[in-house]
């Protein structure tokens, strides 16, 4: 086979998982008919896997696909993230888009010494793992890339085709088009939310560093490509040159996207090779290739390089566990936002905080768009867990959307009948704004849209009636809020922690009465 | 038969122009024509049984057959209460098969394009699937679609008592017949929804603001969208923990349909079934006030079919 043809090969294989990856995401939409693995895109992260399990200390069967991944790599070191990372795809596209209209000079002078932060991110992604504080999802490209997705790419782009066709709607003969689109995409409530822009800035960020370097992410920051390169290393496929061919031309070095390959083209670096195979075609000599076999010999100095030295270790522990009490102060686990609702099926507040997985899968399949990344509200360590923000979108009364599409069952799943039993939260009704305590007006929004049987807010009153919320009867669905007709804030408003809920009238707020609400 | 490029740009250039000109504003429609009988007395036809399409025929019969409401190539409106996210059982949206039995008459009597679309409570997609009408009119020969609330259009109602303007569904203004099939339930607010609230339906703005005295604007939407015949299924009534339900213990089984042109009447006589006056319905007394339909029994001229 011709040495060019790898590298098409891998092309394609970057653009079919890619593809593939993104169909998937967007593929996790109501109703969830096809009977596809909706949420294995993280599962395939041994990082992730290593994080969350040891963050809440259990074994998450889930992340079956992580082995396979890892058996790859042990097989075939980095192929992963040269031939299937998502992210990686996509930080070649921007290198290449880069290189092409930037002319950027593709020598690049680099100190092999920083690699080594990737390993260092590592290091401290499991110490924080180990104190019950799993941040990996932040930095993993299997929890970042369906993240993004679904939290901000395809919002954005929803918002996009809403407003295009709204413009198409006025052309005579495009009426048609635009309202059959507008079928498809208009059942999705689409909901912008603050924390999209940041979600979106960091995989920006990231394109936009191909600047400094190619694959700049993957060379210096992806933990989970470190944790590859530890796993990888010594494996018996990888890049050999035959020394005597070598004319030492260096083009192989230049052409490397990955800075692995040092001295004059003859030395790779196994544990930065992501086998993408551009430096066969590239060697005129044909003194390249890719083989099995033993990969240290005098004339083929496979080196492990940057070498993480015993010093960088233990510094990189120590300061994460020094940081670690920091980060647990501002943690949701200590000050709890009484706003902050969970998804239906949520596990307590601090294994839901071990198990998630930022991976935005619930976010992505919420059907009224209600469910969006957290900033700080959960503390420093929730950032980007989900949250449902009633006056945007409720939690439909018996969809279990989300609770199908967690990766490790932060969020359980739950079957119709125990959806109508899952309290999240708690209406309470702001007597000062509410228009028949305040206005003397009739309304029976609230009343009218609360789905449970008992209904959870009850008219009552003699001339005016005016709502009165049933703690007991209330799962804080927040449907109520979402339709109060009151200007901005809703009159009607959920909290999120039902057991510090005291006052409310009636009595039991904090207490929750699970009873059978029939069929 | 494609649209050529040329038109395809022209069109384009004709939108950003009006896009740009004069914004999205619709302009507003005054008074909407839909053809109605007059409201002397009101023939209401009791249907029972529960071979809805049989009833059906035999109820229009009465009224003089439904090709004197549907004219060959009409475009019809048939528009059930499709509000909550419960099974058909439950009693909180129309009976999918009673909107699939009207949707095969109408198509029967020559219309060339039978709608179905409800704006929903719950979410649209859920409350589709779960209510069963979108299957069951699909599968009868209707265009099912959802009410899109960003293609509202304002229809002035210059004598409105509540109201003076309603922002309703752009396709609506497009339908010739409108056939108003809501379901017969407990409403804490109104008492009872019937059929002129399920008119509601069609509005594509914040519902939540029409809650304000809402009889009055129920009257006042009735007045200018004046369904051409209205069906209310009371196969099945919610008779408490309405509108939503959830409940079978809030259902009871009457297999009843209640057919006639005249929505007052419609909503009067639908009281009788809960065990109520017409006149303890706010929406009905307000609409006899105004002297729109028949609101007393007497005066209406009430036959029985049964299938």
């Amino acid at each position: 086979m011709p040495p060019g043809v790898w590298k098409w090969l891998r092309r394609l294989s970057q653009v079919t998982f890619f593809g593939a990856a993104c169909a998937l995401i967007f593929a996790t939409n109501y109703p969830l008919e096809a009977d596809l693995p909706y949420d294995i895109i993280p599962r395939f992260s041994p990082l992730l896997a290593v994080t969350a399990m040891a963050a809440s200390r259990a074994v998450v069967a889930a992340f079956w696909p992580a082995l396979i991944l890892v058996a790859l790599t042990l097989l075939l070191g980095r192929a992963f993230c040269g031939w299937v990372c998502p992210v990686g795809a996509l930080l070649d596209a921007g290198d290449f888009v880069i290189n092409k209209v930037f002319r950027r000079r593709k020598r690049e002078g680099e100190k092999v010494s920083h690699r080594r932060w990737r390993i260092l991110l590592l290091v401290a992604l499991l110490a924080f793992a180990a104190f019950g504080i799993p941040l990996a999802g932040w930095f993993d490209p299997l929890a970042l890339f369906p993240r993004t997705l679904a939290t901000s790419i395809i919002p954005y782009a929803s918002i996009g085709l809403d407003k295009l066709t709204l413009f198409l709607y006025d052309a005579p003969s495009l009426e048609g088009v635009a309202i059959a689109v507008r079928q498809r995409v208009v059942p999705e409530n689409v909901v912008l939310f603050p924390g999209h822009v940041a979600v979106a800035a960091v995989l920006t960020g990231l394109i936009l560093l191909g600047f400094v370097r190619r694959r700049f992410y993957c060379r210096y920051v992806c933990p989970t490509g470190a944790l590859l390169s530890v796993v990888g290393w010594p494996s018996p496929f990888g890049r050999r040159v035959v020394g005597a061919e070598c004319i030492e031309c260096e083009i192989c070095r230049n052409v490397c996207r990955m800075g692995a390959i040092s001295g004059c083209g003859e030395s790779t670096a196994q544990a930065e090779c992501n086998l993408c195979m551009d430096c066969l075609p590239a060697c005129r000599q044909g003194a390249t290739s890719f083989a099995f076999g033993r990969a240290r010999s005098p004339e083929n100095p496979t080196t492990w390089a940057p070498a993480l030295k015993r010093r960088d270790f233990l510094v990189g522990a120590a300061a994460s566990l020094a940081a670690a009490p920091a980060v647990l102060v501002t943690d949701g686990r200590v000050h709890r936002d009484l706003f902050l609702i969970r998804p239906p099926g949520a596990r307590e507040e601090s294994e839901f905080l071990a198990r998630c997985l930022r991976c935005g899968e619930c976010i992505r399949v919420c059907l009224t768009q209600g469910l969006a990344p957290v900033h700080f509200e959960a503390g420093l360590t929730g950032l980007w867990t989900p949250r449902l923000v009633p006056r945007k979108g409720y939690c439909e009364y018996l969809c279990t959307l989300c609770t199908q599409v967690c990766p490790t069952e932060a969020i359980k799943p739950l079957t119709e009948s125990e959806k109508k039993i899952e309290f999240i939260g708690l209406a309470i009704i702001d007597r000062t704004r509410c228009l028949p305590w305040v206005e003397d007006e009739d309304c029976n929004v609230c009343e009218e849209m609360c789905p449970t049987s008992p209904k959870a807010i009850e008219l009552r009153g003699r001339g005016r009636l005016k709502p009165y919320v049933i703690p007991d009867e209330c799962v804080g669905c927040g449907i109520c809020e979402y339709a109060c007709p009151v200007e901005g804030d809703a009159a009607i408003v959920i909290v999120g922690d039902r057991d510090r809920v005291y006052f409310v009238g009636g009595g039991g707020a904090g207490q929750r009465h699970r009873s059978d609400r029939g069929t | 038969m494609g649209i050529s490029r040329r038109e395809f740009f022209r069109d384009l250039g004709l939108a950003a122009g009006a896009a740009t000109l004069l914004g999205r504003e619709a302009s507003g429609v005054d008074e909407a024509v839909w053809p109605y009988a007059p409201y002397k007395t009101a023939d209401v036809i009791v249907c029972e049984g529960t071979a809805y399409n049989t009833l059906l025929t035999r109820a229009f019969d009465k009224l003089g057959g439904l090709k004197k409401y549907i004219k060959s190539g009409d475009s019809v409106l048939v528009k059930p209460n499709i509000a909550w996210d419960r099974a058909p059982e439950y009693a909180a949206d129309t009976n999918p098969f009673v909107v699939a039995a009207l949707v095969e008459l109408c198509l029967g009597a020559g219309a060339a394009e039978v709608k179905v679309y409800d704006n929903t409570c719950a979410n649209c997609r859920r409350t589709y699937d779960s209510s069963g009408i979108a299957d069951a009119a699909r599968d009868a020969g209707a265009k099912v679609s959802y009410v899109d609330t960003a293609l509202g259009k304002t229809l002035n109602i210059p004598h409105g008592v509540a109201v003076k303007k309603a922002e309703i569904y752009a396709d609506v203004l497009k339908t010739d017949v409108i056939v108003n099939v809501p379901i017969a339930k407990d409403h804490s607010l109104s008492g009872l929804t019937l059929g002129m609230k399920n008119l509601m339906g069609i509005l594509v703005e914040d519902r939540g603001l029409w809650h304000q005295r809402l009889n009055q604007k129920l009257v006042d939407l009735a007045q200018v969208v004046k369904p051409t015949l209205t069906v209310i299924d009371a196969t099945r009534i919610m008779t408490a923990n309405g509108p939503s339900g959830g409940g079978l213990g809030y259902v009871k089984r009457l297999d009843k349909l209640i057919v006639t042109t005249d929505v007052t009447a419609a909503d009067a006589y639908a009281t009788t079934l809960f065990g109520l006056e017409p006149t303890d319905l706010g929406v009905v007394k307000e609409a006899k006030k105004r002297d729109f339909g028949t609101a007393d029994l007497e005066r209406m001229n009430v036959s029985r079919v049964t299938a």
